[in-house]
């Protein structure tokens, strides 16, 4: 990043002071690292102090779930019945119950439309907020909030359960999540790769190695304030040991911690025990989790996958993480963003006996719950066969730039690739007011 | 806001100019007397004053004749003069910020109104002024037009105030628009920039300087233009420069100013001298200053001028460390260092380097460089055969590694790619396929790496658009960063959007061909094949791919995808409705011509494969980058830092720290014929790449002019492999060089994942440690960046437990043979290793269900483990038969410690080191847990994962 400045606007001058900032030494060059070059970029507006993204990937039906059509054809509106809920006028699929029980504390969005129907472009676009382009890879949100949001020493900011589908992007290695690689099982210890001790190596016996660590590790004693790499890699260490043996996080991860009572909405499926891994953590104080429930890619078989699979354990696993963040006092103040790629066809395939929905951006759902959000509303309509939005239908783009803002995130901000181009965190977004507080 | 630029007007006038000649470069020395600064000769310029070395040509400073002044003279008072608006009227917007991308440069535009963003499309900027109804321009009431009155403040502008009324800038829209508005009928070609000063070097933080920019048109008229150019600073804390080209000068250091007007990009070197004193003793201080060849001369002329001493020559040990790494990606095993060590000979480094370029890790490390280079990613793959896609991405691996282990001319290597096809020229579309099957199935890809064509190149799923693979080409093999100008004016270079779409063109001619639309003459191969397998393509979908990749396992010939060259067939997804339609009429499929990077343009006849002449333009000697972007890549790897920085951007805007090195380079690297190891070998012998990282009293804040070794983290695939070898026996420490196998240099591909099982599940390690993705046309898709996870992974990763304990490694066999009391290879000691290595195995897959809340499976491994603990006990033998005495156990850690130094940081520990390390050991009663200790500290200091 030694040479460019931003084509128009903010002096570079800043972004050098506050990069300068960031890497606890001035006058230091700046190697790869990415700046945040726009002044006011934290909004004060953003009530959220945390965050949960849960993704679907696969793309679920919108229709089978919270954008039932009960009067199309039944070739477009499929073999679910629709059931009231807690908002009075709003009806949702039969067969999620439970959050037809607690669509008080979400927003609904109907009639979101795009236009990338293949997965992992798709994916891309809705875990970033920003239409995929080969010449950079987007970060995904939780990369974004780690640039900005800041917890305890020994705990990470951003954690994926199990995985994030969407890396780091043009923000690096950095900003990648800590990725638990499995789901936690109820009532179980859970044991995360990098932070649970294993493999004979004991709490005294890391601590004795730290110590014969920091006194070898003088190499570059001499120098090493005025290196970033060098600094990075020394305080990364020891941010690092304080993590593997700290008890809050150790204490963080483990689902079996949870008080009877509290645990016993939470199935014993691994998205629900992730749901509830992921209270835990925001409790704890991580700032960031991604979960992930996959399975929705219903080409065939549509219907059975749907109601003995997919919509019982995303209707139990979500209730319960709205239910209990309320119960914890963190409602108010983590958002909640749960969203597949696509939605799926209106009309019925007929390729299996049962039949299937394929992929279909032009019309989709998307929730958004908790701190910052205006909740218990639908807002959006699609039209009367869910083949796309109403009227003018809400852009990816604005919903990604609404869950920025609840974190205080500008999503017009922007950071400065390695390469100099000055990109924006949502490049096309704006916040839709009517969901915000 | 511009209204400072009144203060300016006439500043031309009093340049005053005194050459004095220094030495023989003929250096002009200028100073501005309106800002009293004292005149620089050579005396003087030991005094504080600000020296400048002026354009050699032309030599007159003076506005003569010729030189028109600028327009902020011009305008200020009454003309007749009607602005031309290519020279004055579109870099005015430019410099008033209206075509910028927060005003009506965005492409929604901003109140209806639309610029193109950073200027250069004339005509749809005059049509946006012109729209009618929109009262932007009033030729009948020129006062009127909203282009005066919002910037004005006249009418309410969202903008604010960008000028008053009475302005030069106010003036110069006004006279453009009272002449009638003119479009610009052909674009005046600008021939070059002339900036006074051309470079600037300051003294202290109170010096200031004045820019001055001559355009030289090509029809000979000069005007001098800098109120209307665009001014950078590359590295403001250098020294900034206002919007009126008013320089401040900073901190210590060099970088470049650039200026912009019309499409040219001029970049101007400013500089600080590091250490006067040590500029002032200059070639006199004699310190460091030995040369071993042609580049350590560049490289010490510009730390000459910048008051930079060079860093010590690196000691023998931590050379060896470094180029084992940089060229072959392998640490020097123990013996190794010994060996190197013991030997006396002066030449033994460049023995060295030559034995490095010999061997097979050389290859793989390099391989993986140009796959990044290349962009040699599985998953875009995937479409190619239906079929698991590592095998291709093993191909795409290959075929360049055997170029790298044969030395083929690099520029020979990238013919290969460019211009490739899909099959060899005698084949049958049959053949082809079923080459193409047996090669997927076995894994065997040895016929592939033996052709002389790489196509797989053009066939990634992402790269189908002629701009995409415009912005992929130029980025792989030009270091370019073009991407820019795909939608607009290049903000940091020459090219506009029309330069674009043109060369854009030279990457419309080659498709990726799906067997259902084969050409005609393959039909009959593909029925065939079709046949054979019951494959109706008309059914299409995940059936047809369920099938081939079944037929494919059944040891069946299935149809793949094949690469065609055609005439560069129109994109017409570039063109507007009317566009399409007079298209459709004049039956014209194909391009007429395209325009290269450089400008110049390239007729195309309708039978071409339009990639010929592009290759043929890489390959000409004054081609401004292909072998600049090479050679300054591969040296980027070897000094953490590119000559122009980042490397893939060999863009105006960001001039080489260093143009006669890397000039020189290029040059020769061309005249040897693109010989890669020619230049590995003279980047490595340097003087300069043999340079200490410790710096002296000059160098601690330099990055950039190679005074000093800058530590760079390990490079991923490194990190594994080195981990892997620190840990090894002694029999496995010595074979990295040579055996590829189960390396993480030799993962062709980006499916990590799928390389689980080869080197403890490398796949998590290659992802934390930013491993290239090959996703986007950006050499930092790589990222040697360092982080939390890293450190907690090398800290307790159970892979990385697993690895410093295995029982086939170092410590696993010391363990055995202390557990045996023998040596590891008697017949008890290897009933013993293997039962311990049976329970590490064991303990991982505990550790694993742990991790997955499968107690169940837990709990069993925990009994075998406990089963298995037992049968051992029973075997070892009596302690007391084995007790070694003090002395000797303390001879045994010493030299273990020694060893564990050797094989982790190729050096010997100092005497405090190799204390610490015994009183750590001393607290274990099994040598080998304490050993486990040592290496486990040893991998996680930072002198490890660094190459300094």
């Amino acid at each position: 990043m030694s040479w460019h400045r931003q084509c128009d606007g903010f002096s570079r001058r800043d972004c050098l002071r506050m990069g300068a900032i960031g890497a606890g030494a001035a006058g230091l060059s700046l190697g790869n690292f990415l700046r945040i070059s726009h002044a006011g970029a934290v909004n004060p507006a953003g009530r959220s102090q945390a965050a949960i993204f849960v993704e679907l990937p696969g793309g679920p039906s919108h229709i089978d779930t919270f954008d039932p059509k009960p009067d199309a054809p039944s070739e477009i509106r499929g073999k679910f019945a629709t059931i009231a809920t807690r908002v009075a006028g709003v009806r949702f699929s039969e067969h999620l119950p439970l959050l037809a029980g607690v669509n008080d504390h979400f927003t609904v969005l109907r009639g979101v439309t795009h236009s990338l129907g293949a997965h992992p472009l798709g994916q891309k676009f809705i875990n970033t907020g920003n239409r995929p382009t080969p010449a950079l890879e987007y970060p995904a949100y939780g990369s974004v909030a780690a640039t900005r949001l800041t917890t305890h020493r020994d705990l990470p900011v951003y954690v994926a359960v199990p995985k994030a589908s969407q890396g780091p992007g043009y923000l690096g290695v950095k900003y990648a999540p800590l990725a638990t690689n499995e789901a936690p099982r109820a009532g179980r210890p859970f044991n995360v790769r990098g932070i649970s001790l294993g493999g004979g190596v004991t709490l005294n016996e890391i601590g004795k190695r730290k110590q014969l660590l920091d006194d070898l590790d003088q190499t570059f004693a001499a120098i090493r304030r005025d290196d970033e790499l060098l600094d990075g890699l020394d305080e990364f260490g020891q941010k690092a040991f304080e993590m593997i043996t700290s008890r809050r996080a150790r204490e963080a991860f483990d689902v079996s911690r949870e008080s009877e009572a509290f645990r016993k909405p939470f199935a014993d499926d691994p998205f629900s025990q992730s749901c509830l891994l992921a209270i835990r953590l925001v409790e704890a104080g991580v700032r960031f989790v991604t979960l992930s429930l996959g399975g929705w890619d219903t080409h065939q078989d549509n219907f059975t996958k749907l109601k003995d699979d997919l919509l019982p354990k995303l209707d139990g696993g979500l209730s319960a993480l709205f239910v209990g963040l309320q119960q914890k006092g963190l409602l108010e103040s983590t958002t909640v963003f749960c969203s597949g790629e696509f939605g799926r066809t209106p009309k019925i395939n007929t390729r299996s006996a049962e039949g299937g929905r394929d992929h279909y951006p032009r019309c989709m759902f998307m929730l958004m719950g908790g701190g910052g959000i205006r909740q218990g509303q639908v807002l959006g309509e699609s039209d009367a066969t869910a083949a796309g939005p109403a009227h003018e239908g809400f852009k990816p783009e604005d919903v990604a730039a609404t869950f920025y803002h609840s974190l205080g995130i500008d999503p017009a901000a922007e950071f400065q690739t390695p390469s100099g181009r000055p990109v924006s965190v949502v490049r096309d977004g704006t916040p839709i007011p009517e969901l915000l507080v | 806001m511009m209204k400072q630029n009144d203060s300016l007007q006439g500043s031309w006038t009093v340049w005053i100019v005194i050459p004095v000649v220094v030495g023989c470069t003929g250096i002009l020395l200028a100073i501005m007397g309106e800002l009293g600064l004292v005149i620089p000769d050579e005396r003087a310029s030991a005094n504080g004053a600000v020296a400048f070395r002026s354009a050699p040509e032309p030599v007159g400073l003076n506005p003569d004749a010729e030189t028109v002044p600028p327009v902020n003279v011009r305008f200020a008072t009454e003309t007749d003069e009607v602005p031309d608006f290519q020279r004055h009227v579109s870099p005015l917007l430019g410099r008033l910020g209206c075509n910028g991308r927060a005003c009506h440069g965005s492409f929604q535009g901003q109140g209806g109104f639309r610029l193109s963003l950073f200027g250069y499309d004339f005509a749809a900027d005059i049509a946006a002024m012109m729209e009618v109804g929109s009262g932007r321009i009033d030729l009948a009431d020129v006062g009127e037009s909203l282009i005066l009155a919002k910037p004005s403040d006249a009418d309410f502008h969202e903008g604010g105030q960008r000028f008053t009324e009475d302005s030069w800038q106010f003036a110069v829209l006004k006279k453009w628009i009272a002449g009638g508005a003119q479009a610009v009928a052909v674009p005046a070609k600008l021939d070059r920039l002339e900036v006074e000063p051309a470079e600037l070097q300051f003294r202290s933080t109170d010096d200031q300087a004045e820019l001055r920019v001559i355009a030289h048109w090509a029809d000979g008229s000069r005007e001098d233009v800098t109120p209307l150019c665009r001014f950078q600073s590359n590295d403001p804390s250098i020294a900034t420069v206002t919007p009126t080209g008013h320089v401040q000068a900073g901190e210590r250091g060099d970088s470049h100013l650039v200026v912009f007007y019309d499409n040219a990009v001029q970049p101007v070197p400013v500089s600080r001298a590091w250490n006067e004193a040590a500029m002032a003793r200059g070639a006199g201080s004699g310190r460091n200053r030995e040369s071993f060849g042609p580049i350590d001369g560049f490289v010490q002329a510009k730390l000459d001028r910048l008051g930079l001493v060079r860093s010590d020559l690196v000691d023998d040990a931590t050379f060896l460390r470094r180029v084992c790494l940089d060229i072959a990606g392998t640490l020097p095993s123990a013996a190794d260092v010994r060996e190197f060590m013991a030997d006396h000979s002066p030449d033994k480094r460049s023995r060295k380097i030559d034995e490095l370029l010999e061997t097979p890790a050389y290859s793989a490390l390099w391989a993986t460089f140009f796959c990044d280079l290349t962009g040699n990613n599985t998953q875009e793959l995937r479409d190619v055969a239906y079929a698991p896609t590592e095998t291709l991405s093993t191909m795409w691996y290959e075929w360049i590694r055997k170029r790298i282990a044969d030395n083929m001319p690099y520029d020979q290597m990238v013919e290969g790619i460019v211009l490739a096809s899909g099959r060899f020229s005698d084949q049958s579309y049959l053949e082809y396929c079923t080459e193409m099957s047996q090669m997927v199935r076995s894994g065997d890809c040895d016929p592939f790496v033996q052709g002389d064509s790489m196509p797989l190149y053009w066939m990634r799923r992402e790269l189908q658009d002629p701009d995409e693979r415009a912005n992929s080409f130029a980025h792989s093999f030009l270091g370019l960063q073009i991407q820019c100008a795909q939608c607009h004016k290049h903000p940091f270079d020459q090219w506009t959007n029309d330069d674009f779409n043109s060369f854009a063109r030279f990457f419309s001619g080659v498709q990726v061909m799906r067997p259902q639309n084969a050409p005609k003459a393959d039909r009959e191969d593909v029925q065939k094949i079709a046949g054979d397998l019951g494959l109706d393509f008309k059914k299409g979908g995940g059936n047809a791919q369920k099938l081939i990749r079944e037929a494919l396992r059944d040891g069946k010939t299935v149809p793949v995808r094949q690469l065609i060259v055609t005439p560069p067939n129109i994109n017409q997804q570039k063109l507007e409705p009317a566009e399409k339609q007079a298209l459709r009429k004049s039956r014209k499929r194909t391009y007429d011509e395209g325009r290269l990077p450089d400008g110049s343009m390239v007729p195309f006849r309708p039978t071409d494969d339009v990639r010929q002449p592009l290759m043929e333009w890489l390959r000409k000697k004054d081609n401004p980058w292909f072998a600049r972007a090479i050679v300054n890549r591969i040296w980027a790897k070897y000094f953490g830092v590119g000559i122009v920085d980042p490397p893939d951007n060999l863009s105006l805007a960001n001039p080489p720290s260093n143009a006669e090195l890397l000039d020189w380079l290029a040059s020769t690297f061309v005249e040897r014929g693109y010989d890669l190891k020619w230049l590995h070998r003279e980047i490595a012998n340097s003087r300069t790449y043999q340079t200490a990282w410790q710096p002296n009293e000059t160098n601690g804040n330099d990055r950039r002019n190679f005074s000093r070794s800058l530590p760079r983290r390990l490079p991923a695939e490194v990190v594994v492999d080195t981990m892997a070898q620190a840990s090894a026996s002694d029999r496995d420490n010595d074979r990295f060089f040579v055996n590829l196998e189960d390396r993480a240099l030799s993962v062709p591909g980006t499916a990590t994942n799928r390389a689980a099982g080869r080197n403890n599940s490398a796949g998590f390690a290659l992802e934390i440690f930013g491993r290239s993705t090959r996703t986007t046309t950006c050499d930092c898709d790589r990222s040697m960046e360092t982080s939390l996870i890293q450190t907690v992974y090398l800290q307790n990763d159970r892979d990385v437990h697993f690895m410093l304990g295995r029982n086939d490694g170092w410590v696993g066999e010391l363990r055995s043979a202390e557990k045996s009391g023998s040596e590891p290879d008697s017949a008890a000691g290897k009933q013993i290793a293997d039962l311990e290595n049976r329970i590490r195995r064991l303990e991982r897959g505990r550790a694993q269900s742990l991790e997955k809340g499968q107690e169940v499976q837990a709990r069993k491994f925990a009994e075998r483990i406990a089963g298995f603990e037992k049968q051992l006990a029973g075997m070892r033998p009596d302690p007391a038969v084995a007790t070694v005495s003090a002395e000797e156990r303390l001879q045994q850690i010493d030299s273990l410690i020694l060893e564990a130094y050797l094989r982790a940081l190729g050096r010997q520990p100092t005497p405090e080191e190799r204390d610490r390390c015994r009183q750590h050991m001393q607290e274990y009663e099994s040598v080998a847990e304490g050993l486990a200790g040592v290496l486990w500290a040893l991998i996680n200091s930072s002198e490890f994962i660094v190459n300094h």
